[in-house]
């Protein structure tokens, strides 16, 4: 039998708790976006960075981070706030989706995951401005 | 030792402490983008200049969390405060604090009874 490792850009949904992954799920379905898209979108919301956000920048970390499912732009922010703010740089998409969540919590274990109607449609004009960016 | 109960609580005193004493003229004042607040996790207070504590919070981003709108900030306006006698004071979780966050905030909580926060409840 040969093992497959997953896709990459499935690996940081998949290595989210179940009721975290429900919630980004349903986000994406919401917006009809992809999750992965919906996890890029929490990120940049989260380092206040421009939705249009698609600079040419090497990969900076190595595959077996959780970082290196980000396009690269977003690995370098990422570390960038990682180090401003002295924590490991995966935690900083943890942080990230735990306030796109729920702005009161810190990481998932406080995260009170709620679906609400203004960030949907965030989302999705997220989503376009992303669109119109490409 | 970080996670024993005496280390957590003197930590979430540590903090109430620091975000009382600090200077009213040093808390960060209300503007639209919220540009003095740092984008880090942190426990917050919402305090007034003569009343003190109303309110005490914690975010991932604390900038963030008072960009998108803040109840707190809804009750100071419908309480007739001047906005400009209402401020916000920061203390930055280090990472050794980062997970014990939920812990922090309702110890300094039970401690203070923040008004607003017993309207939350």
């Amino acid at each position: 039998m040969t093992l497959q490792t997953p896709p990459t850009d499935e690996r940081i949904l998949d290595s989210l708790p179940d009721e975290i992954r429900v919630a980004i799920l349903t986000y994406a379905d919401e917006s009809e976006i992809s999750a992965n898209a919906v996890i890029e979108g929490a990120i940049k919301h989260f380092l206040s960075l421009d939705a249009s956000l698609n600079g040419e920048v090497a990969n900076t970390v190595e595959d077996a981070s959780l970082l290196s499912s980000l396009p690269p732009i977003l690995q370098s922010q990422a570390i960038s706030y990682a180090e401003q703010t002295e924590i490991p740089a995966e935690l900083v998409i943890e942080l990230a989706i735990a306030h796109f969540l729920d702005p009161d919590s810190v990481t998932f274990d406080d995260c009170q995951v709620k679906v609400e109607q203004n960030s949907i449609a965030w989302l999705k004009q997220y989503a376009g401005e992303t669109a119109t960016a490409a | 030792m970080t996670d024993s109960a005496d280390a957590i609580n003197a930590e979430a005193l540590r903090i109430l402490k620091l975000l009382e004493e600090m200077p009213f003229d040093a808390c960060c004042p209300l503007t639209r983008e919220f540009s003095e607040l740092p984008p880090r996790p942190g426990i917050y207070a919402v305090k007034h200049k003569t009343q003190g504590i109303l309110y005490i919070g914690k975010s991932g981003s604390v900038k963030g969390r008072f960009k998108g709108g803040h109840k707190a900030l809804g009750w100071a306006f419908m309480d007739r405060l001047d906005p400009d006698d209402v401020r916000i004071a920061v203390a930055v979780l280090s990472l050794q604090w980062i997970r014990l966050s939920l812990q922090l905030e309702q110890i300094i909580i039970r401690q203070l009874v923040p008004p607003y926060n017993v309207r939350v409840n």
